[in-house]
């Protein structure tokens, strides 16, 4: 086997043995990540929670503010989409209800800013 | 002539191959997580996902989904995690809903802090209470029976039996409403009785809040002369008429230096209603709960007599009820 050959299979190895460190052994640790990352499940759970907020408090900017740091994804389609999947869940029917509410005063508020709902 | 060489360049090759594999796991192609838990939230993250979680509590009250939630952020001690927040908050100058809110959820996760701490024990028959953290006794006696609803009303004429081990106390009280009537759980029979370490179990003992209703008024003024106290320190106890501990009331100290504000409720493990300051020497001052509470004043840094000459630090205690 000529000596390049042997070379090129030394880098590919290396390569082998780089990627299994880098992504299995120590891969990049994200330790610090944001709401944004969080499973979809815990979002809605998050956005369940903005609700109930919103029942107690009744504020929808602080509503809006809470729902942005969840992304940039307009607060409304947030909301819509959590309410799609707290019933793909199986979300008890009061909490998704409360997620309607939370829904229907960000609209109110959209409307009201000259916004369309999704 | 052939040139030996060696198998140095199988090395260099494997170095090679590992720099750029490495490379591309760490720098081009990560691992991504895009489907993380609010545990590997970033600290202020998830001191908004807590706060979160104690508003949702405030509005709906339901303990065992606050519970489940505060468990995703994995902290060592939840209950520290919400208190220091709070803390933070208060000392940030932030929202004074979301620090009634993180002190509120604290307390109904500890409803029996550690130490002889507000902690209530219901029974059938008794009540045992550790009102304040020294060794102090409080017992109130009711004036009538029980009714048929558990609640006995009873007349406010709490006797003070302040009985203290190495201490002398000096009993100063104040009824600040002496028609008002006080409802308090059955038996009352306050002791200072050592309690078990707190544990987060959720109790049925309903946790008051700071909620609107009439301004506070000092109920009693206490001098406690403890000579284990190394600095002076203003104790305020704040309750409801049913003599329930009320957490997140705002305590307003006033002086020449200027004004302080806190909330009852940030030591859990003194108590729901309970708050304390260290007074200044020399420094005299007012304090009241609330904007519209009743403001008591010529409250300066307490100095006890010892038996055998000298002196020593003193505390103030006012106890404060919400008629």
């Amino acid at each position: 086997m000529s000596r390049w050959i042997r070379f090129l299979i030394a880098i590919l190895v290396g390569i082998s043995l780089g990627l299994v460190y880098g992504w299995w052994i120590n891969p990049t640790e994200y330790v610090a990540t944001s709401p944004e990352s969080l499973k979809f499940d815990y979002k809605t759970d998050y956005v369940l929670m903005v609700a109930e907020a919103y029942k107690g408090e009744g504020n929808t900017l602080l509503a809006e503010r809470r729902l942005g740091l969840l992304g940039n994804t307009p607060p409304l389609q947030m909301v819509y989409q959590a309410i799609v999947d707290a019933q793909k869940i199986g979300y008890q029917e009061s909490d998704v209800q409360l997620m309607q509410t939370l829904m229907s005063a960000l609209q109110t508020g959209a409307i009201i800013q000259g916004t369309q709902p999704p | 002539m052939k040139e030996e060489r060696g198998s140095w360049y199988l090395l260099t090759g494997l170095l090679i191959g590992i720099a750029i594999g490495l490379g591309y796991a760490w720098v081009v192609q990560p691992v991504r997580y895009i489907n993380t838990s609010p545990a590997s939230l970033r600290a202020d993250f998830k001191d908004r996902y807590r706060a979160l979680i104690a508003a949702a509590y405030a509005s709906n009250k339901d303990l065992v989904r606050a519970k489940a939630r505060l468990a995703l952020l994995k902290d060592a001690d939840v209950f520290q995690a919400l208190s220091e927040q709070a803390q933070r908050t208060l000392a940030k100058g932030g929202s004074n809903d979301e620090v009634s809110a993180l002190g509120l959820l604290a307390l109904s996760l500890g409803q029996v802090p550690p130490g002889p701490a507000a902690a209530i024990t219901n029974s059938p028959a008794t009540v045992t209470r550790a009102v304040v953290p020294r060794t102090r006794a409080v017992s109130a006696t009711p004036l009538s029976t029980p009714t048929s609803t558990s609640i006995p009303t009873v007349i406010p004429t709490e006797t003070v039996s302040d009985t203290l081990v190495g201490l002398s106390l000096v009993v100063n009280t104040q009824v600040a409403r002496p028609s008002a009537t006080f409802t308090l759980p059955p038996s009352p029979s306050l002791t200072n009785t050592p309690l078990p370490r707190r544990t987060n179990t959720p109790t049925p003992t309903p946790v008051a809040s700071s909620t609107p209703g009439g301004p506070f008024v000092l109920s009693k003024r206490l001098q406690i002369c403890d000579q284990e106290l190394d600095k002076p320190l203003i104790e305020i106890q704040a309750a409801s008429l049913f003599g329930q501990p009320v957490p997140g009331v705002l305590v307003i100290v006033s002086s020449t230096g200027g004004e302080q504000r806190f909330y009852t409720g940030l030591k859990p493990e003194k108590g729901a209603g309970y708050a304390d300051f260290i007074p200044e020497q020399g420094v005299s001052y007012t304090i009241r709960l609330g904007e519209g509470g009743q403001p008591v004043s010529e409250l300066t840094a307490l100095e006890c007599q010892r038996l055998g000459g000298g002196t020593f630090w003193g505390a103030w205690l006012l106890k404060f009820v919400q008629p």
